[in-house]
């Protein structure tokens, strides 16, 4: 039947959250309720869920449900970071709805529901346009939202700051986006990947291209490394979340980043023909952003800031992952059939490690915001980790819950991050293993230790909160402080609960996750399993994998 | 470098030629005679009133705001009303799908009634824009 | 059975989760409910189990050799497929019966597979153990609810207490040696825990830690037996699995793959002595259970002296067939065990601490079962394990009664501050008296029928070995005893028909040297009883006879226990004063013996000889009587025999000589002063002061090694416990600490200069890109169009190039 009911079945958490955001606009207008549009728009996330689990059975229905050149792919990444953006959506709401300015709460509430809707879209775009289109609907509304956040003029310069920076990266982005068609001819990426993947098999064609498609990629790199704080690409960071409040600086560490992540793994990793400056350029992105991030974050008093440093260190660990996952896909052209399959499956392990770190990611940062929001809930918050000391023995519940979101950015066993950092780091290595010499051996072995090297590093700032709030006696306030102000509302209190469940869920059973995920509907972990057990079957109907297919198939054929 | 590209540096150089000769010619041979009336900004061929560097009240931004988006909307609209009733549009594109006669026809039907529903749902939006702005007081001058 | 086990081991746990979760608010004073409910439970259900194994020993009539066991596994705990990767041959070169049994045990290549199944096992020995434990858990734990009544930590008491119980049924009921050295230290930490009870007390929280050092000496040692057992057995199981045969199972014991002898056996076994050591309070390790005597009375007689402590002996007998393989490890077990009793019991009659006297005497009869294990034949073995049972009712009764003593003289426990206590608690008395008895080992109460068939046991077995012996020289029978040693001989043959061929011996001694080893270990034995009788009733006369003196601290009116302290006596004195006749009973009726041959572990390879000998019970009851006549004499008498004959062990005599008074004495002489007269006349008095001095250096000089053994007089001796504290902190506390100190200042100077150097580097680095971060706009916005630009011009270059 017409595919365009069913893009419309499919879309439907998107257009509900669409409608329902103007609903909030308009309807703000009338009666500015900020606490009523708050449940209001947790009623409009509930319904988008519940719509999102009823499309499940449109991909899980086969190959028949799946349409690969339409501009949506309809895939189990898609679905499972649309799930991810949902929860993010959630969580920024329940915070909202004490921090949220009473003014203009329904617009605060519509510009968040624009940017979930905006991630959501990007998650599953699978076209140029869609996918600039979806990251501006994440990048205009964050504007509104970070001046929103609170009225001076820290706040305003910090807009200001991203406002520009952002449109920067958005004309880098759009600039390598020209390039990409110019090379293909097409908006649609399946028909990139076939297009560039075709030239690359004509020797004289790859040279011809080889370069414009260098300097296609470092420009997507300057866009999309903007929106996950990448280094050289991160100096709006520190400024600008520092100048926002909890709550926008959880928005802005999240949103964006899903959003990139997204893109990057389907424009770049499964699009771009398998060449080595990918995954080189990856890594070096990756060893900069870790090195950068970590380094800066020890000089950090301001929470804030030291969170952004570590955001950007985070950025570098996921593009570990996908450093990983396009080495592969350059190992795919050279070895056997057999070891094409071997690359498949690190590939998908090096997106999967990649998603998991992420969804961990989001859990454990959006937590430590959410916890600072209820430590001081009104305009001027708390800025420094030393108003934390003694937090512990006034607070011991919010100094618990920060603690275990520390623990797990740090990678301390059992907590969710030491799961994904242990994913990455097995899968550097298992791109480098067994050690054969090569180039690409010795460079992912220097990344693996890197990468601990930096973990190593990393513990030293995320234990320095810990220690302040358990180990320091509270220093002397004359004004509120932390430690008398009282504890923020129960919404609040429900968005630190729900990250800090998540976070120990995903470190006490990662294994059980997963299996659970491939039938039920919150997992990243999915994509392991599936692709883990039936590799084969993947490169066949598995949108993500689809740069491997025309080797695979041409392989295939020669035989 | 690929020997591809060199029309294109052809291209660039002649282009940057080109401009410096015209701009260097018009330096060295032009005459200058500054005179005030010469020397003022021009503005839609009014007489400036005051420094350009100045602040604006925001309504100018809003009305100014406002009403691009509603000319967008009618620029939009003109394509989309050509476009949605050639037969060479929509229903050669059902056809290309579609290969027995009956199935066919429902199916034009069902793509004619989508594709003005969906202009409707984007006129529908835009009018809540202007419910939105019209309640938020942007109409409202003072 | 299954479920009795699960009950058995489950109830005591369900009282400690119980008592711990709710324990301090919720039940509050009566937070002993939970723990004597289970514990009580437990106990009808070992009754219960003994019933069971009882029945089930008399209607198999299986081959005696395998014994009866049966196990139920919970659940599996590990399992690693390829654990161990070297070829079991280059491990035990000398044991070649285990190459049979080696297939079965590795899988292809060459990898075995290592499993922990959570197995409990029911045979006679666990039986027996369990039944014991439990009875005495259950008195004791009634007994605590009155002793520690009114403390602060009544409901952590109880809590404890039935950890312990928990742990202490694992431990005995555990099938697998992995097992049962979790629950060896499980057993550990609540001793520990309990010791340290008051632990606001410097005293207790150190004995309590001393405890706990000491044991993990020994408890190294088992580490290591285990890891030894592993590679030489390849399995940790007692019992028999589908596919791998238990170090203790059927397979084994039915004489199919054997034990391994030898080097192996023997260090194997040594390392379980090591380990049985620590636990059961056994020179060279014995030093810590005297102190810890700091904890609760009732924990001293429940674990310090009933169960816990009896662990090293049961885990001996557990591994009886590992032993009997290496038979220089059995010498050397019932040596410790000769070496302990003699030391324990000679400091015991110098100590004025009533829980301490009794303390020494638990380490003293821990070391007659260890003789009694070292001697390697049924009778002494099933003779040590009677011993353990009898051993824990007297001792527990007579720890009990102290504390009883204690709670009601305001907890003094020094024997000197009270005495002529038999009027006012009259139960406590009667009680007591006949732990004495039992304790000396007095006709007919229990310990005198267990000491007895240790002592008869050793004494018959000096006869295997001259048997043996002379055997080997061809020599012929001595006739003037040929009816012993016709026993001797089909005893003899026995052991040799099945025990020896595995048998290599490691130190070559010939069986008259090693019967001249038991020979003098039977005269130790002896004597020891001499003492133990002795002290035992020191202790008593000096406790309950004599004048009635109390300490201040009782109050004016002390006063008899409450009930729930004397009921257990009471239970307790019965046991004590009847079980030896009832399970024992001479040769007559050997119910006990007969009940724990059929354990597995006793079942196997013995020298079945077994004969009541009423010369050896009579020469240790006349022995036992003349060590109580003399404590009568001298403790119930006047006081000026005791101090005469303590003057005379003090060396008294020589205390004289540290008084230097004579040099002033000796100047008053008329003479020297005349002398010194003369000298101060003739200008020459520095002369007569010089004289003085060179003569009163001498005389310090010479009196100096005097002064040496004045301190090392017998008395002194005994009463500083033979200076093990004083030498083991010299020797091992005090060079550690000093490595210690050395190590502290290396780390804390030089490693850690090193790693906070490394430390700083970061810094360095992230101070760099900080400064970075100026703020302007205009200039990120360049850094992200430089980094574009750097990043294809590298790439471009990098592609040319």
């Amino acid at each position: 039947m017409p595919t365009d009911s069913q893009t419309l079945l499919l879309l439907f958490p998107e257009i509900s959250l669409v409608c329902m955001a103007a609903v909030i606009f308009v309807g703000g207008t009338f009666g500015n309720n900020r606490r009523g549009w708050s449940f209001y728009a947790l009623a409009a996330y509930g319904v988008a869920a519940f719509a999102l689990w009823r499309s499940a059975d449109a991909w899980s229905g086969g190959a028949a449900a799946y349409m690969p050149s339409g501009p949506f792919a309809v895939d189990i990444m898609g679905y499972s970071l649309r799930w991810l953006a949902l929860a993010t959506g959630v969580v920024l709401t329940l915070l909202a709805a004490r921090q949220a300015p009473k003014q203009l709460a329904s617009e605060f509430l519509g510009g968040l529901m624009l940017v979930v809707v905006g991630v959501m879209l990007v998650c599953s775009a699978n076209e140029l346009t869609m996918v600039f289109l979806g990251l501006e609907l994440v990048s205009v509304p964050t504007y509104m939202l970070l001046f929103l956040g609170r009225n001076d003029r820290a706040t305003a310069e910090a807009t200001i700051k991203y406002f520009f920076l952002s449109i920067l990266a958005s004309a880098f982005l759009l600039y390598g986006m020209s390039f990409l068609y110019g090379l293909t001819g097409s908006t649609s990426l399946p028909e990139i990947r076939a297009s560039l993947a075709a030239a690359h098999e004509i020797p004289a064609l790859n040279v011809a291209q080889q370069p414009l498609l260098q300097a296609t990629l470092v420009l997507l790199l300057v866009g999309l490394g903007f929106k996950i704080a990448a280094a050289p690409f991160h100096f709006y960071a520190p400024d600008v979340y520092q100048g926002a409040t909890n709550l926008t600086a959880g928005l802005l560490a999240t949103a964006p980043k899903i959003a990139g992540i997204a893109v990057l793994i389907r424009l770049v990793v499964a699009a771009f023909p398998p060449d080595d400056f990918i995954w080189q350029l990856f890594m070096t992105l990756a060893i900069l952003s870790m090195t950068i991030g970590n380094v800066c974050a020890l000089w950090q008093n301001n929470i804030r800031r030291l969170m952004a440093y570590s955001s950007i260190a985070h950025s570098g660990y996921m593009l570990i992952g996908l450093a990983v996952a396009a080495a592969a896909n350059s190992l795919l052209a050279e070895e056997t059939s057999v070891a094409n399959l071997q690359a498949a499956n690190l590939q998908a392990a090096g997106i999967a490690a990649t998603l998991f770190y992420l969804t961990v990611y989001v859990f454990a940062s959006l937590g430590v915001f959410a916890a600072c929001s209820l430590l001081a809930e009104k305009e001027r918050g708390f800025e420094n980790i030393s108003d934390l000391s003694g937090l512990a023995k006034s607070k011991p519940w919010a100094a618990g819950a920060i603690a275990v979101f520390m623990f797990s950015l740090a990678g301390i066993p059992p907590l969710a991050g030491f799961w994904g950092k242990l994913s990455l780091m097995t899968e550097s290595l298992n791109v480098a293993l067994p050690f054969n010499g090569s180039t690409l051996a010795t460079a992912f072995c220097v990344l693996a230790v890197v990468g601990m090297l930096n973990a190593a590093i990393a513990a030293g700032y995320y234990l320095r909160v810990i220690a302040v709030m358990f180990f320091q006696p509270p220093t002397g306030h004359a004004e509120p402080s932390v430690h008398t102000e009282p504890v923020g509302g129960w919404l609040t209190g429900a968005a630190v609960g729900l990250c800090t469940v998540a976070v120990l869920g995903i470190g006490l059973a990662p294994q059980m996750a997963a299996e659970q995920s491939s039938r039920s509907e919150d997992g990243v972990r999915v994509f392991v399993t599936t692709h883990a057990t039936q590799p084969a079957a993947n490169l066949a109907t598995l949108e993500i994998r689809g740069a491997a297919e025309p080797e695979v198939t041409q392989q295939a054929a020669s035989k | 470098m690929d020997s591809a590209f060199y029309p294109a540096f052809l291209f660039v150089g002649c282009a940057l030629g080109l401009a410096c000769l015209m701009y260097g010619m018009g330096r060295v041979m032009g005459p200058r005679r500054a005179g005030r009336v010469k020397e003022m900004p021009y503005e839609s061929g009014m007489d400036p009133i005051n420094d350009a560097r100045r602040r604006f009240d925001v309504r100018f931004h809003l009305v100014a705001i406002a009403f691009l988006l509603f000319d967008v909307e009618l620029l939009f609209l003109y394509p989309w009303a050509v476009a949605s009733r050639n037969p060479e549009g929509i229903d050669r594109a059902v056809a290309a799908t579609q290969t027995a006669a009956g199935a066919m026809r429902g199916a034009t039907d069902f793509s004619r009634l989508l594709v003005f529903g969906e202009v409707m749902v984007f006129i529908a939006l835009l009018a809540l824009g202007l419910v939105y702005a019209w309640r938020k007081g942007v109409f409202q001058w003072r | 059975m299954p479920s009795l086990l699960i009950l058995i081991v489950g109830l005591p746990l369900l009282a400690a989760v119980v008592t711990a979760v709710f324990g301090s608010k919720l039940l509050g004073r009566h937070a002993h409910w939970p723990a004597i409910l289970g514990i009580a439970g437990s106990c009808l259900c070992s009754l219960a189990l003994i019933a069971q194994v009882s029945d089930k020993q008399s209607h198999s009539a299986g081959p005696s050799q395998a014994g009866y066991a049966e196990t139920i596994t919970l659940w599996n705990w590990a399992d690693i497929g390829h654990a161990y990767d070297q070829a079991p041959k280059a491990i035990a070169p000398g044991a070649d019966v285990l190459a049979p049994g080696a297939d079965v045990l590795v899988t292809p290549g060459g990898m075995r597979r290592f499993t922990i199944d959570i197995t409990l096992r029911a045979d006679a020995l666990t039986a027996m153990m369990l039944g014991m434990l439990t009875f005495v858990a259950t008195l004791v734990t009634i007994y605590g609810a009155g002793y520690m009544h009114g403390d602060r930590g009544y409901w952590r008491f109880f809590a404890y207490v039935s950890l312990f119980v928990f742990s202490m049924t694992m431990l005995v009921s555990a099938s697998n040696f992995l097992l049962l050295y979790v629950f060896w230290e499980a057993v550990g930490v609540c001793s520990y825990l309990l010791i340290g009870f008051w632990y606001e007390k410097p005293e207790a929280a150190a004995a309590g830690k001393k405890a706990f050092l000491v044991n993990r000496v020994g408890d190294f040692g088992f580490a290591l037996a285990l890891f030894l057992i592993w590679v030489t057995y390849g399995t940790l199981n007692f019992h028999d699995t589908a596919n791998v045969a238990g170090v203790l199972g059927q397979t084994r014991l039915l004489g199919e793959l054997g034990f391994v002898g030898g080097g192996v056996g023997f260090a194997i076994c040594i390392l379980l002595l090591v380990g049985a050591c620590g636990k059961s309070a056994q020179f060279p390790l014995h030093v810590w259970l005297p102190d810890a005597m700091e904890g609760p009375t009732p924990v001293s007689a429940l674990i310090h002296a009933a169960t816990m402590v009896t662990a090293g002996v049961y885990m001996i007998a557990r591994c009886m067939p590992l032993f009997l393989a290496a038979p220089d490890a059995l010498l050397i077990v019932s040596v410790i065990g000769g070496i302990t009793m003699l030391l324990a019991a000679l400091i015991a009659l110098t100590q004025y601490d009533l829980k301490r006297v009794l303390a020494y005497s638990t380490i003293s009869q821990l070391g007659y079962m260890f003789l009694a294990m070292g001697v390697g034949t049924t009778a002494a073995a099933t003779a040590g394990v009677f011993h353990l049972f009898t051993h824990a009712f007297f001792k527990a009764l007579l720890f009990l009664g102290a504390g009883s003593v204690m709670h009601s003289m305001g907890h003094v426990i020094d024997m000197r501050r009270f005495g002529g206590l038999r009027r006012v608690m009259p139960i406590t008395h009667f009680t007591f008296a006949i732990g004495c008895l039992a304790l000396a080992g007095v006709f007919p109460f229990a310990g005198f029928w267990s000491k007895d068939a240790i002592v008869a046991a050793v004494h018959d077995k000096v006869h295997i070995l001259e048997h043996q012996g002379m055997e080997r020289h061809g020599n012929a029978h001595d006739a003037a005893d040929p009816e012993q040693h016709a026993a001797g001989r089909a005893a003899a043959d026995v052991a040799s028909a099945v025990v020896t061929p595995s048998v290599t011996p490691v130190f070559g001694l010939t069986p008259s040297s090693r019967a001249r080893v038991y020979q003098t270990l039977y005269g130790v034995a002896i004597f020891t009883a001499l003492l133990t009788a002795f002290y035992t009733f020191r202790a008593f006369f000096m406790t309950f006879y004599g004048p009635l003196r109390t300490p201040h601290e009782a109050g004016p009116h002390p006063h008899e226990s409450p009930r729930s302290m004397t009921w257990p006596l009471l239970g307790l004195a019965f046991g004590a004063a009847t079980f030896g006749v009832l399970f024992e009973g001479g040769g007559w009726s050997p119910l006990f013996a007969k009940f724990v041959q059929g354990s597995p572990s006793f079942a196997y390879g013995f020298a079945e000889y077994k004969e009541f000998h009423p010369d050896v019970a009579m020469a240790s009851t006349v022995v036992v009587l003349m060590g109580i006549a003399l404590a009568a004499y001298m403790y119930l008498g006047h006081q000026r025999e005791v101090d005469w004959i303590a003057g005379l062990l003090q060396f008294r005599w020589l205390s004289s000589l540290q008084n230097l008074e004579w040099v002033n004495r000796a100047e008053q002489h008329r003479w020297l002063v005349a002398t010194k007269k003369l000298a101060g006349q003739l200008a020459l008095g520095w002369l007569y002061g010089l004289a003085r001095g060179l003569v009163v250096l001498l005389a310090t000089v010479a009196i100096a090694p005097l002064m040496l053994v004045h301190n090392l007089s017998p008395y002194q001796l005994s009463s500083r416990k033979f200076f093990f504290d004083e030498i083991y902190n010299a020797v091992i506390v005090a060079p550690l600490r000093l490595l210690a100190t050395l190590s502290y200042w290396v780390d804390r100077y030089l490693v850690d200069g090193l790693v906070d150097t490394c430390g700083r580097f970061p810094f360095g680095v992230g101070r760099f890109f900080r400064g970075l971060q100026i703020g302007l706009v205009q200039f990120y916005a360049l850094a992200m169009a430089l980094g574009a630009l750097v990043l294809i011009a590298v790439l471009w270059l990098g592609a040319a190039g």
